[in-house]
């Protein structure tokens, strides 16, 4: 019976994930046994629960768990794509801290705290933020600080103040920093104005300086003691805060795509209907959109019942399409920025605790609308790369060539040297069809551009039925 | 931020030391930091709710204030 740790559950000694027979689980160890006996019988987890912002779990009876140190086995609800914060657009990162914060106020008034604020706890679940660590509970202990008020400064408030003050993608230093981006750093890079903002000045300048007076000094706070009224006013000043932080209008690349297009509604139309006809045909349960820019097709597959993630090197793209899932409540489409060209690294200890891009479950489908001609020229990629790159994603691809005569492609070739001597449709079928099958190609009314049903030939897809990743 | 400052502002020293050792480092800065954020906004939500009440009693304003710190521009600037 193979039972593995999961890579990136280590940290907290209350308990670990494992996987057994590729099922999850969770072992909850003795040392957390009255924590969790308080966060099951306070009400606080069926009260999380009910307001969707605690994964559920089931308690697995009669279970060994991996070690001497079980106190309980247990079964968390799984989420469908696990997300990294420096994926998330501004207002993901912003509605997974006012979770964490909600979490937080709810906590106290059950008795407990949230002993970690991690931004890697929050994953995105039918729409919406949802805390995925049970075991992050403990008693609140009368007059404690929050421990955890540091990790949530740097994970959660560092990244929002500098996206909305300084540069919206400065959120990938998340990347480089996995336990959130350094205060002073933070301080650093934000223009003198925020100093001017009260809670600014306090959560992240006076907080870093604070930081640096102190930090070779351990034993000065540990009889700091703060009272019960003035932790519930410090979480509601950074939930006041969270929520009063805003991008500045900073127009980019795609944001507006679908405005500055030379698809006339005509092409438009019928381009939907080529899509959601390949996708009647293939019925996917899973769909990866690459360059989904805003996600108006993401949601033709949406619409067709598959769980869709819609990825864009745009941040104000991805921002545009969550706003939209959020006021629509569309539960089966995740946004997240991603740049395909350099997709999401594995990182952390041994490479392994956030898995890459490409090592997370693979869909039954993608969509590549648009998006060859960024990669075979603005970023020179061989078409037989791009080919194998997909065929090895996914069994069906449907994706659209965009030629030369476009004025798309044309506009990216207007300052630079033409050097692609092979990018056209002939050259495209010929390289696609080493590592694709063409079930089907159609054209687009009034346009040059053709859209692909493809059929994988990786040797990973030659069974019949559905994938299993 | 000193321990005079501290004092003024009603930030509490305890003779015995809670367990505040975890998994994670809370950081001695961001402790002693929190202490004093958390008395300076404990003492602007009180003094707000205090003010409330106190318009409402003269008949100046009805209802309850939605979010008790929803403007920034009462609190001092400073610490």
């Amino acid at each position: 019976m193979q039972q593995t740790i999961h890579q990136s559950s280590f940290r907290d000694p209350s308990g670990f994930l494992f996987f057994k027979k590729g099922k999850l689980l969770r072992q909850v160890n003795t040392c957390y046994q009255k924590d969790y006996g308080f966060l099951m019988n306070s009400g606080l987890y069926e009260k999380l629960c009910k307001e969707k912002l605690l994964v559920r779990h089931n308690e697995l009876e009669n279970h060994n768990g991996l070690n001497d140190s079980i106190f309980k086995v247990i079964a968390p609800e799984l989420v469908s794509f696990i997300s990294y914060p420096y994926e998330w657009s501004f207002g993901q990162l912003k509605d997974a801290a006012l979770a964490t914060l909600e979490i937080q106020k709810i906590a106290l008034q059950h008795g407990m705290t949230l002993k970690d604020a991690s931004a890697f706890n929050i994953q995105f679940h039918k729409g919406k933020p949802i805390f995925i660590d049970t075991l992050s509970f403990e008693k609140y202990q009368d007059g404690k600080p929050w421990e955890a008020y540091k990790q949530f400064c740097q994970h959660f408030l560092s990244p929002l103040a500098l996206m909305s003050y300084t540069d919206i993608r400065l959120n990938q230093l998340l990347k480089l920093y996995m336990d959130g981006i350094p205060l002073d750093l933070t301080s650093s890079l934000l223009p003198f104005k925020t100093k001017m903002k009260f809670l600014l000045l306090m959560h992240i300048h006076l907080h870093a300086r604070s930081q640096k007076k102190y930090e070779s000094k351990g034993t000065a706070s540990k009889n700091i003691k703060i009272k019960l009224s003035n932790l519930t006013a410090l979480v509601e000043s950074l939930s006041y805060m969270v929520r009063k932080l805003r991008l500045k209008n900073q127009g980019t690349e795609w944001g507006e795509y679908y405005s500055f297009t030379n698809y006339n509604d005509r092409s438009f139309t019928h381009k939907k209907e080529i899509i959601a006809g390949f996708l009647k045909e293939i019925h996917p349960a899973t769909l990866w959109d690459l360059g989904a820019n805003t996600g108006e097709f993401t949601r033709i597959a949406a619409q067709q019942g598959a769980n869709c993630m819609a990825f864009d090197i745009d941040p104000l793209a991805v921002e545009s399409n969550y706003n939209d899932i959020k006021k629509n409540n569309i539960e089966n489409i995740l946004p997240l920025v991603m740049d395909l060209t350099n997709p999401s690294p594995a990182i952390g200890w041994n490479n392994k605790e956030r898995l890459s891009m490409t090592k997370r479950p693979h869909p039954d489908a993608i969509l590549a609308l648009a998006l060859i001609h960024h990669l075979a020229i603005s970023n020179n990629l061989p078409l037989a790369r791009i080919a194998k790159f997909l065929s090895k994603l996914s069994r069906h691809l449907i994706i659209e060539f965009v030629p030369k005569t476009d004025t798309q492609v044309k506009k990216l070739l207007e300052s630079r040297k033409d050097i692609f001597e092979e990018y056209d449709e002939l050259h495209f079928e010929k390289e696609f069809s080493s590592f694709f099958e063409i079930s089907a190609k159609e054209k687009i009314l009034e346009s040059e551009r053709f859209v692909y049903l493809l059929k994988s030939k990786d040797k990973k897809f030659n069974f019949a039925g559905t994938t299993t990743h | 931020m000193n321990t005079i400052l501290m004092s003024i502002l009603g930030i509490q020293f305890l003779s015995i030391p809670l367990s505040i050792l975890v998994y994670i480092d809370p950081g001695t800065g961001s402790i002693i930091l929190q202490a004093l954020v958390a008395t300076v906004v404990g003492i602007a939500i009180a003094v707000k709710l205090f003010w409330h009440r106190l318009l409402k009693f003269f008949g100046l304003r009805k209802g309850s204030p939605a979010d008790p710190i929803s403007n920034q521009d009462d609190l001092p600037k400073k610490s």
